[in-house]
């Protein structure tokens, strides 16, 4: 491994081959790849001087290298295998993969139970409908439809459902899947000519779980596959639930069909958790981190992140990282500094008006030009700036930042914000300008 | 194997010897607690998710090459996905990585046109999360603005803990490049470092590059590294 290591570049060694989990046994050496794209890479690029390299620390030269999909943590192969005697003897990978090799799994998550699941308000009528759908899979609600913004909970609602059924019907064939994933299977189910067995597997579940279908979006063929076997599920009374980001009939690109479909059962929204249930979401996780967070900070922390439960939990990984980092007890004011960049933004202290004034302070020009129809680079490039920090620290919308740059349409400011980004990492003045912009704003 | 191996040297930056990364050589006084969870997270004593976001030639590949090293050495499964390389590969190189102790994913900004690479990364990181793993990833922007169409992604870059890599000012840039200078075994007399600092472009990648060629020079030419010959390989090379 050292040679090996002298010989790649720490790019190349640290994407390739410390993936690698070997195993000794007698004469012989096992090379575990985590997953057949790398296990194809070393195969094609480093097997045959990792052989060589074996060799010459075996005096007998007839160690047998095996190269194999695994883990270290399953220790269990799969059925693909390549294996190798001292001088390179490599079988060829299988030129087509059968059947045989396209491979289903529930996917669940045991630990996204409803008992882990904080209930309040805003998710109290999905979470009633979840259990009543688990109890009564294929009668009470078919299909379940979930819908709302990012992190708050449908997933965990969806794997609930499914661990719930699979409890109660141990062996119940059970498939949670993302669309993506779905449309991924299909596309390689085709290419290998296991179409037919797709359709078996997906048609002959007694309960699909598919999140994110507005990613079925413009995908037809997919539609069509999926349409089927919804059609085949609901008649058979087996369970789908299906999540989304907004109201199925919001979906651009989803037949009409499949629209109204979705709507055949139950649709429940999802919406941000009220400050009760977000200091519960707090409480529940502190314990889980074996910390004591006092009252005052899950109150203070439930107060200042309200859109989702990812940004509440990641505010509190923080403190407790910060915490367990420092030595220094969980109080009030430990947590407002541990969070303090985070509150800037949240406290909306940072406002257009005054990154406007202070843009064209530091670029010694007026803010009238700033805000004028100028295009001359002196104005021009300030002027993306500030609008580039107004999208990052204030929680105005683009069309609200392109008005307050004297009418300007919500295009020219995303344009403005990629532009930035791109100078930032080309141009090291527009990323110290910009940087001593923010540090002067946020002190 | 030489020529073979050769032909697989295929990494957009080449530093030279001096990519020869080691933890310390991160060098920043700001962010010692950053550091310090890196170094837990690397040895198993820590799980956590992070998000590291910073311009280029900030640290952010070198600190995430140090952290698969680190985690090498703890004997810890480790994979580092430079994503900048994405149309070499394929999502599939992400699948079951989840099994492994620690993933660190590169340029997070370079799979903004793909949402295949986004979803997969999603994947991953719910697996990793559910095994009780670490991911370390990188990126040229904060997740407010990084340019990514899967919300669900972006909101999971605030799940874990974030952290701003900042530029390194001059003088720690100078203090970077005698201390590289060093571990390849000759010395950066302080003069010459600031001659070059005010004359060349000044980002960290760009001052390894000519540091690389300045010893490279001062072999050939058998002279000490010197303000002049400096001057001397800057002017030959205009």
């Amino acid at each position: 491994m050292e040679q090996l290591e002298g010989e790649l570049t720490p790019q190349e060694f640290n994407t390739w081959i410390r993936p690698l989990h070997a195993i000794e046994a007698e004469q012989a050496i096992r090379l575990l790849a985590p997953n057949r794209f790398v296990l194809d890479w070393i195969n094609e690029r480093y097997l045959t001087r990792i052989e060589e390299l074996l060799n010459a620390l075996d005096d007998t030269g007839e160690i047998n290298l095996q190269l194999e999909i695994g883990s270290k943590s399953t220790n269990q192969p799969e059925a693909t295998k390549i294996e190798s005697r001292s001088t390179p003897v490599v079988k060829p990978m299988p030129s087509t993969i059968t059947a045989k090799t396209v491979k289903y799994s529930n996917n669940l998550n045991r630990s996204f139970t409803f008992e882990s699941f904080v209930e309040g308000k805003s998710n109290q009528l999905a979470r009633a409908a979840s259990i009543q759908v688990a109890e009564n899979p294929g009668n009470a609600y078919n299909p379940l439809f979930i819908y709302g913004g990012v992190g708050l909970g449908k997933t965990h609602l969806m794997h609930a459902v499914g661990t719930a059924i699979y409890k109660q019907k141990p062996g119940a064939n059970i498939a949670y899947l993302h669309s993506e994933r779905f449309v991924a299977d299909m596309v390689r189910a085709l290419q290998h000519n296991a179409i037919n067995e797709f359709k078996r597997h997906y048609r002959s579940l007694d309960a699909l779980l598919i999140d994110d279908i507005q990613f079925f979006a413009g995908k037809e063929r997919s539609q069509e596959e999926f349409f089927h076997t919804f059609n085949a599920l609901l008649e058979g009374q087996h369970q789908i639930v299906l999540t989304c980001d907004r109201y199925p009939k919001e979906v651009n690109g989803l037949e009409e069909r499949l629209k109204s479909r979705f709507g055949w059962g139950l649709t429940v929204s999802i919406e941000p958790p009220e400050l009760e249930t977000r200091v519960a979401i707090i409480k529940k996780k502190a314990i889980l981190a074996q910390k004591v967070i006092p009252d005052d900070v899950s109150f203070f922390i439930a107060k200042r992140f309200r859109s989702n439960v990812r940004e509440l939990e990641g505010a509190l990984n923080r403190v407790i990282a910060n915490a367990n980092l420092t030595g220094n007890p969980v109080t009030l004011e430990f947590t407002q500094s541990a969070l303090r960049d985070l509150l800037i933004i949240q406290d909306k202290q940072v406002t257009i008006e005054n990154i406007q004034k202070t843009t064209a302070e530091y670029y010694k020009i007026r803010l009238a030009d700033l805000l004028s129809k100028r295009r001359s680079r002196s104005v021009a490039r300030p002027r993306q700036i500030a609008m580039a920090i107004s999208k990052e620290f204030t929680n105005h919308s683009l069309p609200e930042i392109g008005d307050a740059f004297g009418g300007r349409d919500h295009t020219t400011v995303l344009h403005a914000c990629r532009k930035v980004t791109e100078l930032r990492n080309t141009e090291h003045r527009v990323e110290e300008d910009y940087n001593n912009l923010v540090k002067t704003l946020t002190s | 194997m030489n020529a073979e191996h050769s032909a697989l040297k295929q990494i957009p930056l080449q530093f030279g010897k001096f990519q020869q990364i080691e933890f310390e050589t991160f060098l920043t006084e700001t962010k010692t607690e950053l550091l310090e969870l890196i170094r837990k997270i690397a040895s198993g004593e820590e799980t956590q998710h992070l998000y590291l976001w910073g311009a280029t030639a900030t640290g952010k590949s070198h600190l995430l090459q140090a952290a698969c090293k680190l985690a090498g050495q703890a004997q810890r499964q480790v994979a580092y996905i430079p994503l900048e390389q994405i149309h070499e590969f394929k999502p599939e190189m992400l699948h079951d990585l989840g099994m492994l102790n620690l993933v660190c994913v590169d340029s997070l900004e370079c799979v903004s046109e793909s949402i295949e690479w986004q979803q997969t990364l999603v994947w991953l990181y719910n697996e990793l999360r559910d095994n009780g793993h670490s991911m370390i990833i990188a990126g040229n922007a904060s997740s407010a603005n990084i340019d990514l169409s899967i919300e669900d992604l972006r909101s999971r870059l605030n799940w874990g803990l974030v952290f701003q890599l900042d530029i390194p000012s001059d003088e720690q840039k100078i203090v970077i490049l005698k201390q590289l200078a060093k571990k390849s075994g000759f010395e950066f007399p302080d003069e010459v470092a600031q001659y070059l600092i005010q004359r060349v472009e000044r980002d960290l990648h760009s001052l390894v590059k000519i540091l690389n060629r300045i010893d490279e020079y001062s072999l050939a030419e058998k002279r000490k590294i010197t303000v002049p010959l400096v001057r001397k390989m800057l002017e030959s090379s205009l």
